[in-house]
């Protein structure tokens, strides 16, 4: 279990370095950070001069041994616009991000679980082909317009939810969370209901099942205690690796309704040209994904020992 | 696997001479059909993409107006649908240019931008795959953990980064889009080729002395064509998804060419006007027919040309 643990933890060391290093290369070796930090007009001499100054003139290598340095510290800088230190404002919008993402992740379980069930066990039934028409949709929705959507339908014909924003701790809060967990539960529902179905079609050809209904159980005991239990493994596993494509969800998403987490936060900053936000934020994000992704590795190592090694 | 045999020519002929004629038939019309039902919503889905193709490429001739010029006082006009002008069958937006037309120009950069960016990111993928695939050892960890990488990162993120620094263009948004989706080609290229390389045939043609790069030219790379086209049409999908979200940040293809993301962009303007609210839809809605068809056909492709990976459907 120690070798387990620790091959997990040096995977997750090399998945932050290696993030770390493409966002230096796009910041530092594609892009001129003088071009992003000066005036578009500053004459050439000015911009040497601003280059000497901020080091950007010493060997690449150099350079990213500083940027590592000073990341692995959580000195990323102060920020461009607000005089606050970069990390710090990206830290403050997690919980907004967190809330996001595990009521979207409620939601898409809440949908994709009894559709799985259902579109497997009644296989070709008009309930498996209205689940596959949602599928189909789901994946080819881009998500922005569907907020754009349900914000015109809600928030503003019917005037039933606010439009977007974070709104007040409490049901106001609740109420600014409906429609950002819709749009990012389509996003996520789709694929969870596909890997459920297909691990019910698998768990219901099994003997144990056979065995179960041969024993006279009711085929909803069959079904959820049986079935269930064990397709729902995979499922959690791929979610859990699908955390990064959640956060790519949760971007769009909060970019549509202005929900102040982590995604609007790069947005904004990359809009803006906030060059040490931007690099804060990437970071963080890979550094939450990278550690979602190794917890869900070491849980599932604990869970089924076949596949330590 | 008949060039490891001598005689595999002459006994391939005996076999199909002995063939029950049954299996030699031409197939008929009934049996297209027949195949055309069972992929019905595929065929559905290909027809719509050819109309948008045609759409596309013949923008200007079907149209009396221009994308990019309005005419103010026209500004605002409804659909057709909600009681408008025929002259302007989807209305006109905030400065009078006809919508038909910039939903008719956009397709145009939709289509290109998928089709483009999924062309860069399969001749990386397939190359990188290979690779990996191929070599194994150290250039399949450094490919292998790149991968991992940047698939579990959210690819968004990263484009939206290259594209704040290179600046917003068509090519840059081409290049970006194809630069940092290869990774799901080289997985499954690489998957394959350590398969197929350790197939009989592939140990003949080593045997019988090939190079290298014959054995991946000739005998790997054409095993690979099936998988490689089943992931880049749900891919075009998936970029022109992705190109239309970063038009409508304004990091995309730049007006006056119109994108359907940056027609996006514009209307949100007008989101809170009770009465025009078909000025984001109509564009969200191209996208989405646009996309719902390309994955369509894609389920189809992967039905017929990768039958041990059926479809999701």
């Amino acid at each position: 279990m120690a070798r387990y643990l620790a091959h997990q933890l040096t995977q997750m060391v090399i998945a932050i370095f290696g993030i770390s290093v493409i966002v230096f290369v796009i910041t530092h070796v594609i892009g001129d950070p003088t071009s992003v930090l000066l005036p578009l007009d500053t004459p050439l001499e000015q911009r040497e001069e601003f280059r000497r100054q901020m080091g950007f003139d010493r060997p690449i290598l150099v350079q990213y041994a500083d940027f590592l340095g000073q990341a692995i510290r959580g000195d990323f800088g102060n920020s461009f616009r607000v005089e606050k230190s970069a990390l710090s404002l990206v830290l403050e919008r997690i919980p907004a991000t967190l809330l996001l993402t595990a009521s979207a992740t409620v939601l898409a379980i809440l949908i994709a679980i009894p559709m799985g069930i259902l579109s497997a066990y009644k296989r070709h039934s008009i309930i498996d082909n209205i689940a596959t028409v949602f599928v189909v949709a789901g994946q080819a929705m881009p998500i922005y317009w569907l907020g754009l959507m349900l914000i015109i339908l809600f928030g503003v014909q019917l005037k039933w939810l606010p439009p977007s924003g974070y709104g007040e701790f409490g049901i106001d809060r609740l109420k600014h969370l409906i429609l950002p967990t819709l749009v990012l539960g389509v996003f996520l529902a789709p694929v969870t209901e596909r890997l459920v179905r297909s691990g019910m079609l698998d768990a219901l050809t099994q003997d144990y099942v056979r065995t179960a209904r041969a024993k006279g159980l009711r085929e909803r005991v069959v079904l959820t205690r049986h079935a269930l239990r064990n397709a729902i493994i995979p499922v959690i596993t791929v979610l859990g690796l699908q955390f990064g494509q959640l956060l790519g969800g949760a971007v769009i998403t909060e970019t549509v309704f202005a929900w102040p987490g982590i995604g609007q936060l790069t947005v904004d900053s990359i809009r803006n040209a906030d060059f040490p936000v931007t690099q804060a934020a990437v970071i963080t994000i890979a550094v939450m994904i990278s550690v979602v992704n190794t917890a869900i590795d070491v849980i599932v190592g604990i869970i089924d020992p076949r596949i330590r090694f | 696997m008949a060039t490891a045999e001598p005689r595999g020519q002459a006994l391939t002929r005996a076999t199909l001479a002995e063939m029950p004629v049954r299996l030699a038939r031409r197939r008929t019309l009934r049996d297209w059909l027949r195949a055309a039902w069972k992929l019905r919503l595929s065929v559905l889905g290909g027809l719509v993409l050819l109309l948008l193709l045609l759409i596309a490429i013949a923008a200007p001739v079907l149209t009396p107006y221009t994308p990019s010029e309005g005419r103010i006082v026209e500004r605002l006009q409804p659909p057709v649908f909600l009681g408008g002008s025929w002259e302007h069958p989807l209305g006109t937006d905030g400065v009078g240019r006809d919508y038909a037309t910039r939903l008719m120009y956009g397709a145009r950069v939709a289509l290109a931008v998928g089709v483009l960016s999924t062309l860069v990111a399969t001749a990386i993928g397939v190359c990188l795959g290979i690779l990996a695939g191929y070599y194994s050892g150290k250039v399949d960890w450094v490919i292998s953990t790149l991968v991992n990488i940047m698939m579990t990162f959210p690819f968004i993120l990263l484009a939206l980064a290259v594209i704040a620094v290179l600046g917003p263009s068509f090519l840059n948004v081409v290049l970006v889009l194809g630069i940092g989706s290869w990774p799901i080609y080289a997985r499954v290229v690489r998957v394959e080729v350590s398969r197929i390389k350790a197939l009989e045939f592939v140990a003949a043609a080593r045997v019988i002395g090939l190079t290298d790069l014959r054995i991946i030219g000739r005998h790997i790379v054409p095993n690979l064509v099936n998988a490689i086209i089943v992931i880049g049409t749900v891919q075009i999908a998936r970029l022109i998804i992705t190109e239309a979200f970063l038009s409508y940040l304004g990091l995309g293809v730049q007006p006056p060419t119109p994108s359907w993301g940056y027609m996006l962009f514009e209307s949100q303007a007008f989101m809170f006007n009770p009465a025009e609210w078909w000025l984001p839809m109509l564009p969200g809605l191209a996208i989405f027919i646009t996309t719902l068809a390309i994955n369509l056909v894609g389920d189809g492709l992967r039905d017929v040309l990768d039958p041990y990976q059926r479809s999701s459907l």
